[in-house]
């Protein structure tokens, strides 16, 4: 199942914040997207889920517009698994995961064993079967995303789009998380994930895309992504793209650093 | 994390807690009732069964008690629901049933009924009235305004509920110090004391239809908790879920207040002791929220009519002992309202 976004335009009132926007998310693909704080990229997700809706262009999940998907039907097409925040009233991980059946379940019932069933699955899925029991809040933060995505799966939508989902994790979940996400597109999901990170991006993702004032300035395999020229104009600041292990790896390294 | 106990457990625990308290309630008061006449009185109704029993003990247990009772539970369960609703609507565990102006609003309605000397009947109408229509003002208030919909409610709930708590102010101003006052200020707080079958028979309605439809809808709660854009990746319709949502917990707390005045802290307490007893997943806080609201307001009222010689306000009791209790929940180890 692919994602197509074509020509998207957003404003919000007379500031334009997307400027003409196209790309393709192909199934089985790890999509990421790059660019500053404030380059339209939590936008366009938004306009991607569903939740903004007065947009110009066209968004294409499966095929379908997705302006002409109810809620419910576009809940069956793409998850989405926010950035790590506290809910206001604490819930069980098995109950949490359990909350992504809700297309599933009409609105004056409660999930069943069936949908309960469903959620097991994708609490195995994401091997965090011993943190079923225990409290959402009190997860640390790898922990936490991990139930977020065991909640796309218990969706079961092919397109799952995550918002930094490595942003506030420590060093090591960065990387467990990161190889989560790779093994799904590996499964054949269609992931699309936007994060802050060149180096990781170049790691993990099949393709970059990269956002700067509202408008694509590259799309391509990391490799055409990562150099120091993009990384000036993306972020505005002189970096020495290095590459190692027979460009396996790209380390991006700050000219103003100690030790350059 | 703090187990919870089973909450079917707790569920059957606390109805077994309220059949009791039940009981007990008939045969509490002035005109003492025997537990061994109480349980006659109460079978004659299905069998016959040869008086042995006073008529006036009977009047006073079909007349007096039992819509009291009756009265109590439902409107405990009603702003207990009404609160444990809000919560999880608006995302914020400090929310209670006057969050939109629904209290405000049918204290508006009653006092002006009262100053314009109607019936206690059309007080009651009145009031149930007042209560809905400012909430409806609130939701058209917040559904018109851009931005995030949730903080518009809240806000456009303040601005409403102090108009109309002004507009009470200044009734109470230009009412009539001698009678009409006081009447106003007594059924500001609160009391079950007038509790008759015809008031029973015009707040039940109300309150059945919104108990009803929260409870079928309590599992989407959760969701709806978690935040507007969340919820509607996961497929929930937020907005038309939302004020469904608070129109039922509107009915309920309107019925109430219009039927018992203003009684505080119970729609905010007891939710919060089910949260404890049960946990946040409104499959069981719903009902034992329910529960525990009547149970918590039927003691409540049982101290209220038996502990001094003249009753006092209920509304009074529930803050003296619902705010004391949860500043014991604030301190308590690991105590995250």
């Amino acid at each position: 199942m692919s994602l197509s976004v074509e020509n998207l335009r957003f404003a919000y009132g007379r500031q334009e914040v997307l400027k003409g926007i196209s790309f393709t998310a192909s199934e089985g693909e790890l999509l990421s997207v790059l660019g500053c704080n404030g380059a339209g990229k939590s936008t366009l997700f938004k306009c991607m889920l569903g939740l903004l809706s007065n947009y110009s262009g066209r968004i294409l999940a499966d095929g379908q517009d997705i302006k002409n998907l109810s809620l419910r039907t576009l809940a069956k097409k793409t998850a989405y698994i926010p950035q790590l925040h506290y809910p206001a009233f604490n819930y069980s991980v098995f109950d949490m995961v359990l909350m992504g059946t809700a297309h599933r379940v009409s609105p004056m019932r409660s999930p069943d064993a069936e949908e309960k069933s469903r959620a097991w699955c994708a609490i195995s899925q994401m091997g965090i079967e011993d943190l079923s029991e225990r409290s959402y809040n009190h997860l640390s933060g790898g922990e936490q995303q991990l139930v977020l995505i065991a909640r796309a799966l218990a969706q079961e939508t092919r397109i799952l789009i995550l918002d930094e989902p490595t942003a506030s994790l420590d060093f090591g979940n960065r990387i467990r998380v990161l190889a989560k996400i790779k093994e799904l597109a590996g499964k054949g999901y269609t992931v699309i994930q936007s994060t802050h990170d060149p180096e990781n991006a170049f790691m993990y993702s099949d393709r970059v895309i990269a956002l700067k004032d509202g408008r694509l300035i590259a799309d391509g395999p990391p490799a055409e992504i990562l150099t120091s020229e993009l990384m000036k104009e993306l972020y505005g600041v002189d970096v020495d793209v290095r590459s190692l292990e027979d460009d396996k790896i790209r380390v991006c390294i700050p000219i103003n650093g100690r030790y350059i | 994390m703090k187990k919870h106990l089973s909450g079917a457990r707790v569920i059957l625990l606390l109805s077994f807690l309220l059949a009791a308290a039940i009981a007990v309630s008939f045969c509490i008061g002035r005109f003492s009732v025997g537990a061994k006449q109480l349980f006659y009185i109460l079978l004659s109704r299905i069998t016959y069964i040869k008086p042995f029993w006073s008529d006036t003990m009977e009047a006073v247990v079909f007349n007096i008690r039992l819509p009291r009772i009756l009265l109590a539970c439902l409107v405990g369960c009603s702003l207990s629901a009404a609160g444990a609703v809000y919560q999880g609507v608006f995302q914020n565990p400090m929310a209670s049933p006057d969050l939109l102006g629904a209290s405000s609003g049918a204290a508006f309605g009653a006092a002006l009924a009262i100053l314009l000397g109607a019936s206690s009947a059309m007080i009651t109408a009145s009031a149930f009235i007042s209560g809905i229509v400012s909430v409806v003002l609130v939701l058209l208030i917040g559904q018109r305004a851009p931005g995030k919909k949730v903080v518009n409610l809240i806000l456009a709930g303040i601005m409403i509920s102090s108009i109309t708590s002004a507009g009470t102010s200044f009734i109470k101003l230009v009412a009539d110090p001698a009678n009409q006052l006081p009447a106003i200020t007594y059924w500001l707080m609160g009391s079950l004391s007038g509790a008759k079958r015809s008031e029973l028979f015009f707040a039940a309605k109300p309150m059945a239809i919104g108990l009803i439809i929260l409870f079928a809808i309590r599992w989407r709660i959760n969701i709806l908790s978690l935040g507007d854009d969340e919820a509607r990746t996961m497929g929930v319709n937020v907005n038309l879920l939302r004020v469904i949502a608070a129109l039922c917990a509107t009915l309920l707390t309107a019925a109430s207040v219009s039927v018992s005045g203003m009684i505080g802290w119970v729609g905010l307490v007891t939710p919060h002791i089910c949260r404890r007893l049960v946990g946040n997943d409104y499959r069981h806080l719903m009902p034992a929220s329910m529960l525990g609201g009547a149970l918590f307001l039927l003691i409540v009222d049982n101290i209220s009519r038996s502990l001094l010689s003249t009753e006092i306000p209920i509304g009074i009791l529930t803050a003296f002992i619902g705010a004391p209790f949860f500043i014991y929940l604030i301190l308590r180890k690991g105590g995250r309202v």
